[in-house]
């Protein structure tokens, strides 16, 4: 059973025993019924009609003549969408359903739409979430984990199990904590034994040397024990976020394309820095004082309720209303601290634009207006964070007094009971200093719940992209394929970015091994979508595309893009010297290699030319290459990768034309014996093409060698009546008209 | 015009009266001095001040006075400084080679020895302008370097500095900075005052507790000599305890005003600042921004005023109250006992000199920290932006196993940081715990000599845990201060900057331009020393429709940049409508061009905002009529939400023609009277760009216009055809008239052409 053909509960399924549904293309259910209430419709289609079931009349079905359908709509609504089957009857059949359906029944629209045009359905095998099944809330990426439904154990639980190849240590670390926090407890027994047995009598049984050098030895042990423990604490966790970073880079790297498109970079990248740290400060900073925080305030509280019961009691009453009201607090400071988010990103962004678009914002004279909005954002900040930083001082100073009463009263009816004689002083001392030592921990349990959802919202983004969907390298079942001959077929391809919105439909194509193919068509009519799919940056929705006869889902990954060329407008280089960049795809090859590579490129004369030559650093932090030497360079790159199938995605179109002209000599040379693909606005670059494939409308309309399109006077002889028109002016001139096309 | 005082700033340097004796003795009539340096090293790698001083036709040393005299200096610098003037007409090149940390300059001359000059890194920018300017004299060139070159290190101490001409933040002048953080306080000086009488309240009400204590233990729980009687003791219990509630509602008060205040006064602060900053931002021309990356700058108003507003609400307010504590405390220790101060206060100098220690070993580690960190984002982006690179290279493994290395790092200075923190934690709480060790025992001996009451002991355990916290704080503020200050000291760099001259008011205004435009000798460039355009004449009459035609980099997009005034010219003229440029005002300039850029920046917003964008409250008619002039109407109109689409960041969910033709109404619904497209039409397929070229046809009528195109055949509708090269005009004329010329631009036109044949050659 496939996600559109699903098994029919019993009831149901009797009961549409009397229809021949025996072949069903698609049999799903809705979430919702008329009216919009939850419930579970059953959609069935079968070749001939459309069946649907709600539930409160399972045993009248509304059927429908595939043939009676007029028009198939699907119109997405706030919350969910409708499939409407309108018929010439007025007898439209209303399908509802949520959001989280929303992709299934884009598909099921389209199919039901081909079906009626007796085509084959070509349904997807599975369909991507792109909503939370159980909160129906948007999904960050299609298929990836709800961030509102995760559970707050499994972070902690991935988060602790980071330092299980270091568990030797962090034990160490665990028991040290504990040793130094139980030894923390003593200095104030000590000091009360100071103050009773020799401050206070006449003729004291121990002298004072004892209980001085007993704090002096109890300081030592502390001293080393705290440099250890802090030791082996910087030492596990920055180990941790090491590995921590590392998975996080290792699932950057095979995260498939799309998810670059769709979360912007910037998000990507602060999840690197931003997020890793937020871990970072809790798993080194916070987590290992759980630990000894919560042991100093059972100790404390034993301590003081085996001193004097009656006066711990008293002491301690503020504190369980106090939990109280900071956790009331504390929700007030979230909404606060989330509108700060939203309005110091709003800063931000308007900052971002208007400092980077600044010659935009002059050639407009909109200075003073982009000041005028930054003043109303700044403000808007400003009056969010006075709020924020004042709820938080009510809390806090009303807290701190309460919390202070108790010390108060100690004074007075411990001092009664000094007085009566039913206290000594140093245990009041002892107990006050003790009640000191506990506050500090308390605040910190309080302080520390932020940042641990703080943390832990960082983790889970960051375990988001661990656990997103990545690229299936070394897939089990996958075809090696070391070697192949370049032939690509394209069977009943169909693609788009977003379901129901496709922007290639049935793309059939057959290409021999080192056959050059010019790619034709508009701009945004799919061009670069096609060729997406031949490096799997995509894979295709429907349909099926064959590389030496083997389906390109089962190729091996590795081996596929390992033969796969790529040359694009605008050429990306590494920081690195440009001999590094030459063997990107090649790391191990002689420099022999890098050489001839370059010189193929047409690139040779300009990198010797340089000071530094092949060591010269490109990239970034290199720069000072232009559009055209940086080019060349991705040139000699693909040409040392020594590709099997060839990309030129616009390769030459950014360029001048002197320059473009040893581009096209070296590009002449990469083309050679390769299956090559090549996109070009310009058509006479295409010249060379063995065929020319037209795309229009999201199909290929017409195929053929440069000679036979022109005869056939269809979409690419009007392409280059029109680029003939706009180049005439020019040619008028020269002496050789006869090369423009 | 600053170029000369930056170059008496940078390329004369006060010499000592003795240089410049010299230097005035070898003066010749009519020679000025050019160039006066020291360098800062001898070929020993040792520093040594030696004196260059080039004239127009001489270059002289001398010799610092500490370099090693006779056979050694022979030996340690060779005889290659000589102490005659060397006049350059013997001189045969001058270049500068880099060495590790540094380099020198080589004056080669006829018939003598080589002349070597060593300096350090910090010196390399300056020395090798030198040398350019000591060739440029010697070829009898127009003497021409750069005076502003770009500092990696600090000049007065030599330190790496963060960014490229940036702050040192070591050489900060503090008490200036100071005063001018002060200075934003100024308007709210009454709540500042009221903050500091708060603050002040709060810290005697602080120092005032243990006074009570004291009183507590020794007149009423332990009563020393004759005891007074019970009722007595049990009022003055209440009376005490009463008053400790009384000092700590005071000081509750306190903390809620100063509480109140501060997030007031900080945030209000703050928010003037960053206003004043980015107003400034807004109005800096494009020469500010050439030098800086846009990061930086967003930095300097997010982080850097966020350093200030910490400084202002953390640090400057206790910097008095911490002052006043430890005033206080170390008054109230000496009064009850001085010769246990005397015991106790040794420790002090210890925990401030350890601090002291502590914060530069640790603001050496922080910068490492910070320069791995840098090192690692940069991986980060790099590899998220070439992704497809990467994908399409198959070395994902290569990628992964070159983050282990700046990963590692980041941890292993991150692991020495934390250890050395735990360090320096760990001895501060033992010298801490020392210290009330002492309290204890000499405290306590001289309570059983009964020269010291317990209470008095008591009060003094305390005020020794008031104190450490203060002492260090004191230990680490310079450091919190040093490193809030080269914020400040950015943030003020750019507030310092002069602005374009929008508000000059001699200006004259321009309100109806005709478009005629005229280039006198104008010779230009970025660097001053490097000029893109050199003596350039052009006129262009309105109404003319003008193509720019050149190889990349000739300086088409500078014509362009010129005449916006986004830069001012060097030398020469631009006048509009024959007035000069410069005396034109400058609102009245830019409203009346329109240009299309060849990056076609979109703000976040709907696309009728975008077009709208230099006409604040264009009507939506309006606004479609500059979409359909702009051939754009048609697209707008077939997405979902037509024209309230909106363009998100940078313009994404539009596809580049599409941004390309927002950009276009988004420059006519001005309806300037000069239109300029800077490449407007590259990454436009055939098709749309013919139908924009109608357009622009339509449009250009009665309008200056300048087009600039790679795409030779999209100027096919220019009127006149401007070929740039070698900074100048080289060639204008119509289409015709240049073909027959046979110059630059038939070649141009031939390669193109041939372009389209090559591959068919090959093949």
């Amino acid at each position: 059973m496939s996600a559109f053909v699903t098994t029919l509960p019993a009831d149901i399924d009797s009961a549409i025993a009397k229809w021949d549904i025996s072949a069903p293309v698609i049999q799903v259910s809705t979430d919702m019924v008329a009216g919009s209430e939850f419930g579970t419709a059953w959609l069935v289609v079968t070749h001939t009609q459309v069946l649907l079931i709600s539930p409160n009349a399972i045993d009248d079905p509304r059927a429908l003549a595939l043939d009676a359908v007029r028009e198939v709509t699907n119109e997405p609504r706030v919350g969910g969408g409708v499939l409407h089957l309108a018929s010439d009857a007025d007898d439209t059949i209303e399908i509802l359903y949520s959001n989280s359906l929303a992709d299934r029944f884009a598909e099921v629209a389209e199919a039901i739409s081909r079906i009626k045009a007796g085509k084959t359905a070509n349904l997807p095998v599975t369909v991507e979430a792109t909503h939370c099944h159980v909160c129906h809330r948007l999904l960050p990426s299609r298929g990836g984990q709800c961030p509102a439904c995760i559970k707050k154990t499994d972070t902690l639980r991935r988060l602790m199990r980071l330092f299980i190849p270091y568990r030797g240590k962090a034990l160490l670390m665990v028991g040290l904590t504990l040793f130094t926090s139980i030894l923390s407890l003593a200095p104030p027994y000590i000091t009360k034994r100071i103050i009773d047995d020799v401050l206070t009598v006449t003729a004291p049984a121990t002298d004072l040397y004892v209980f001085a050098s007993l704090l002096l030895g109890l300081n030592i042990v502390i001293m080393f024990a705290d440099v250890i423990r802090r030791w082996l604490n910087n030492w596990v966790g920055f180990r941790a976020i090491e590995d921590l970073r590392a998975d996080l880079f290792r699932a950057l790297q095979f995260l498939p394309i799309r998810s670059f498109n769709k979360r912007k970079m910037g998000s990507l990248v602060s999840r690197m820095n931003n997020d890793s740290d937020l871990v970072e400060d809790y798993l080194i900073f916070d987590a290992p004082f759980v630990l000894s925080n919560a042991v100093i305030i059972v100790g404390i509280l034993s301590i003081l309720m085996a001193m004097n019961w009656q006066l711990a009691l008293l002491v301690l009453l503020p504190i369980p209303p106090i939990i109280f009201g900071g956790s009331l607090v504390w929700a007030r400071m979230q909404g606060f601290w989330r509108r700060w988010s939203i309005h110091w990103a709003s800063l931000a962004t308007h900052l971002n634009e208007s400092i980077g678009g600044i010659r935009v914002v002059k050639a407009f004279t909109q200075e003073a207006r982009e000041s005028a909005r930054f003043d109303g954002r700044n403000h808007a900040l400003r009056d969010v964070s006075v709020s924020a930083e004042r709820s938080w001082l009510v809390f806090f100073l009303v807290t701190n007094f309460f919390m202070g009463l108790g010390a108060y009263f100690v004074w007075y009816f411990g001092g009664r009971k000094i007085l009566a004689g039913d206290l000594q002083l140093g245990e009041l001392m002892a107990f006050i200093a003790y009640l000191w030592m506990l506050y500090q921990p308390l605040r910190w349990f309080g302080d520390f719940y932020s940042f641990m959802v703080r943390a832990y919202a960082g983790a889970e983004r960051i375990f988001e992209v661990i656990d997103g969907p990545s690229e299936p390298f070394d897939k089990p079942g996958e075809i090696a394929m070391p070697e192949v001959s370049g032939a690509i077929r394209f069977n009943n391809v169909a693609f788009g970015y977003d379901p129901g919105k496709m922007i290639l439909h049935d793309v059939n194509l057959d290409i021999k091994p080192g056959e050059m193919i010019g790619l034709v068509g508009k701009s945004g009519v799919g061009k670069s979508t096609l060729v997406n799919l031949i490096t799997r940056f995509y894979d295709a929705s429907r349909g099926q595309l064959l590389i030496d006869d083997v389906d390109i889902t089962r190729v091996s990954l590795a081996d596929l893009r390992g033969q796969i060329g790529y040359v694009a407008q605008q050429s990306f280089l590494f920081n690195g010297s440009i001999a590094d960049n030459i063997r990107y795809g090649r790391p191990d090859a002689p420099m022999a290699d890098v050489i001839r590579a370059a010189r193929a490129a047409n690139a040779h004369e300009f990198i010797v030319a340089r000071d530094d030559g092949y060591d010269m650093l490109a990239g970034e932090l290199g720069g000072k290459l232009s559009g055209g030497e940086k080019q060349r360079i991705a040139i000699a790159r693909a040409i040392l990768h020594d590709p099997r199938i060839l990309i030129l995605d616009e390769a030459t179109s950014s360029l001048d034309t002197p320059t473009e002209k040893k581009i096209q000599e070296a590009i002449a040379r990469l083309v050679r014996g390769r299956t090559t693909f090549a996109i070009a606005h310009r058509l006479s670059t295409l010249r060379s093409a063995d065929r020319l494939v037209v795309l229009d409308g999201g199909s290929v309309e017409e195929v053929g060698t440069h000679a036979e399109l022109m005869a056939q006077k269809g979409i690419f002889y009007r392409l280059v009546q029109t680029q003939q028109a706009s180049s005439a002016v020019m040619a008028q001139g020269t002496t050789e008209t006869s090369n423009h096309e | 015009m600053n170029a000369p005082t930056g170059l008496r700033q940078i390329m004369l340097e006060s010499a000592p009266p003795s240089v410049r004796s010299r230097a005035a003795e070898a003066l010749g009539t009519g020679d000025e001095i050019l160039i006066q340096a020291s360098t800062d090293m001898g070929p020993d790698g040792q520093f040594q001040q030696h004196w260059l001083t080039v004239t127009r036709s001489l270059v002289f040393l001398q010799r610092d006075s500490r370099a090693p005299k006779g056979a050694a200096q022979a030996q340690a610098a060779g005889p290659q400084l000589p102490e005659e003037p060397v006049p350059i007409a013997t001189i045969t090149g001058a270049r500068t080679e880099p060495l590790v940390g540094g380099g020198m300059l080589l004056l080669a001359r006829r018939d003598a020895p080589t002349v070597r000059i060593f300096y350090s890194e910090s010196l390399a920018a300056r020395f090798s302008e030198i040398a350019r300017g000591i060739e440029q004299l010697r070829k009898g060139e127009a003497f021409q370097i750069n005076a502003e070159v770009e500092r990696l290190r600090c000049a007065t101490c030599a330190r790496l500095l963060p960014e490229r001409d940036g702050v040192c933040p070591a050489c900060v002048k503090k008490t200036e900075a100071l005063r001018r953080i002060a200075r934003y306080l100024w308007p709210y000086r009454i709540r500042a005052t009221i903050l500091a009488v708060a603050s002040i309240v709060m810290t005697l009400a602080e120092l005032a507790p243990p006074l009570i204590t004291l009183k507590l233990v020794d007149d009423v729980l332990v009563p020393t000599g004759a005891a007074p009687p019970m009722d007595e003791r049990l009022a003055l219990l209440g009376t005490l305890v009463l008053g400790l509630i009384g000092i700590r509602l005071i000081s509750w008060g306190a903390e809620w005003v100063h509480g109140w205040n501060t997030s007031w006064l900080g945030a209000q602060v703050t928010a003037d600042i960053r206003s004043e900053l980015f107003h400034r931002l807004e109005v800096l021309s494009l020469q500010f921004y050439d030098k800086r990356k846009v990061g930086t700058l967003i930095s300097r108003a997010t982080r850097d005023v966020g350093m200030l507003q910490d400084y202002l609400v953390d640090g400057l307010p206790y910097l008095i109250t911490n002052t006043l504590m430890i005033v206080g405390i170390l008054c109230a220790l000496l009064w009850m006992s001085p010769s246990l101060s005397a015991f106790v206060l040794f420790t002090v100098p210890l925990i401030f000199l350890w601090g002291l220690v502590f914060w530069r070993r640790l603001r050496n580690l922080f910068n490492l920290w910070s320069q791995s960190w840098a090192k690692l984002t940069e991986r980060t982006v790099e590899t998220l932006t070439g992704i497809r690179v990467v994908k399409a290279f198959a070395q994902e493994q290569a990628e992964i196993a070159r983050f282990a290395e700046p990963n590692a790092r980041v941890r292993d200075i991150a692991v020495r940081t934390g250890v050395n923190e735990a360090v320096f934690f760990s001895v501060i709480t033992f010298i801490t715990g020392i210290g009330m060790l002492i309290v204890w025992l000499f405290g306590g001996q001289q309570v059983l000599e009964q020269t010291m009451t317990l209470g008095a002991l008591l009060a003094f355990y305390s005020y020794m845990h008031l104190f450490y916290g203060p002492l260090q704080w004191f230990a680490q503020v310079n450091d919190q201060m040093t490193r809030a200050f080269a914020g400040a000291e950015r943030v003020f760099e750019v507030i310092d900057t002069r602005p374009e001259s929008f508000e000059d008011p001699s200006a004259q205004p321009l309100p109806q331009m005709r478009g005629h435009i005229h280039f006198r000798n104008v010779t230009f460039g970025y660097d001053k020393s490097k000029p893109v355009l050199t003596d350039l004449n052009l006129e262009l009459h309105p109404g003319e429709m003008v193509g720019l035609v050149g190889r990349s980099g000739v300086g088409k997009t500078t014509i362009v940049n010129l005449i916006m005034r986004f830069y001012d010219v060097d030398h020469g003229s631009i006048e509009i409508d024959g007035v000069d440029i410069r005396n034109l005002n400058l609102t009245d300039l830019r409203r009346q061009i329109g240009i299309v850029l060849q990056e076609p920046m979109l703000f976040s917003g709907t696309v009728a905002d975008n077009i709208g964008y230099g006409k604040p409250g264009a009507t939506l008619p309006e606004i479609i009529q500059a979409a359909r002039t702009a051939n754009a109407h048609n697209f707008i109109v077939a997405h979902e939400d037509g024209y309230d689409t909106e363009v998100g960041e940078k313009g994404s969910g539009l596809s580049g023609g599409e941004c390309q033709r927002v950009s276009i109404a988004r420059a006519i619904l001005r309806a300037p009277r000069v239109l300029i497209f800077d490449e407007a039409t590259a990454s436009v397929d055939v098709e749309t760009e013919k139908q924009m070229q109608q357009a622009f046809t339509d449009l250009n009528a009665g309008r200056t216009t300048i087009a600039i195109a790679h795409r030779l055949s999209t100027l096919r509708d220019a009127s006149r055809i401007v070929v740039i090269d070698n900074g100048a005009v080289a060639e204008q004329g119509t289409h015709q008239e240049l073909m027959d010329e046979r110059g630059i631009f038939f070649d141009l036109v031939q390669v193109q052409n041939a372009v389209s044949k090559i591959i068919a050659i090959t093949d």
